[in-house]
């Protein structure tokens, strides 16, 4: 079976359109519960964490737009290798795979990615090493532009 | 096919094929590349893509999706590589629309951008692709 790049790219598109339904609505949540304290009953347990879910809904999505892309490289990475069961680290791959013209992606693009994958290892795995902020709007690009150096496709063991 | 489906794949076939014209008419390449769309049921169907570079500026004029609250179809424009949102357009009422915030050329504040809904049609679309080219740059 063959992989091809741009589904991995509509992939990620996908979760970047799925983010902004939900940001789209969690902020008109929060205007009417502003206007209007009633519209969540006071045993509502959604009324205790609106906010919360509002705030770290950016973080949220991140989790899941690395994933995707972290399955776009992992995908690579076993075809690459000829090994279907091969694991690497996302670092070690972002930093390892290279271009499709056989060269390195170079190295502001996977600098790019890096932060992305610090920022979604803080959300993560609550892991403070890395203090960035980055939003989706600011993520996604750095991945496309990463997934761009692929090949347009390969053989995919999955 | 169910009739919705049916229906995006009449209209994104014709959008993409009326696009490829106009654009090829003022110098863009343009490509056709088959995307996997998933249906209600989960099984895949495919539909036309186009791919559009004029110069260093490469677009991508991708169909997104069909059940859509006020909308028959939504097809976005996206700048390559980065998938940035440039432009979308509707399908509703019986016609396309497109959706493009213009820059002002006098100011790089995004908020001084003036959002525009035009009809498509050639002079229309040209007239986005000309500003996404002499304005755009992918944002990383």
């Amino acid at each position: 079976m063959l992989h091809r790049r741009f589904d991995w790219h509509e992939y990620i598109k996908e979760v970047e359109g799925e983010y902004k339904a939900a940001r789209l609505g969690l902020d008109r949540l929060l205007a009417a519960v502003a206007a209007d304290h009633s519209i969540l009953g006071k045993d509502n347990p959604a009324r205790a964490n609106v906010r919360a879910a509002a705030e770290n809904l950016d973080g949220t999505y991140l989790v899941r737009l690395f994933a995707a892309f972290e399955a776009a490289l992992r995908s690579y990475d076993r075809a690459r290798h000829n090994d279907p069961a091969r694991k690497e680290d996302a670092a070690v791959m972002i930093d390892s795979i290279g271009g499709r013209r056989g060269q390195g992606i170079s190295a502001s693009v996977r600098a790019d990615a890096q932060a992305v994958r610090r920022v979604r290892n803080r959300w993560a795995h609550d892991d403070d090493a890395s203090s960035e902020e980055l939003s989706i709007i600011h993520a996604a690009p750095r991945l496309h532009k990463f997934l761009s150096w692929l090949p347009d496709e390969w053989v995919s063991f999955e | 096919m169910p009739d919705m489906q049916a229906r995006f794949d009449e209209l994104v076939r014709g959008l993409v094929d009326q696009v490829a014209v106009w654009a090829k008419d003022a110098g863009w390449v343009t490509k056709p590349y088959p995307k996997r769309m998933r249906a209600r049921n989960r099984s895949v169907f495919e539909i036309p893509a186009l791919y559009l570079q004029r110069g260093p500026t490469q677009l991508l004029l991708d169909p997104i999706a069909f059940d859509v609250p006020g909308s028959e179809a939504v097809v976005d424009l996206y700048l390559m590589p980065t998938y940035d949102d440039m432009a979308s357009l509707y399908f509703r009422e019986g016609r396309w629309t497109i959706h493009y915030a213009f820059p002002c050329d006098s100011t790089a504040d995004a908020s001084m951008d003036k959002v525009a809904s035009l009809p498509l049609d050639g002079p229309n679309l040209l007239r986005i692709l000309d500003a996404i080219a002499t304005y755009a740059t992918p944002s990383v």
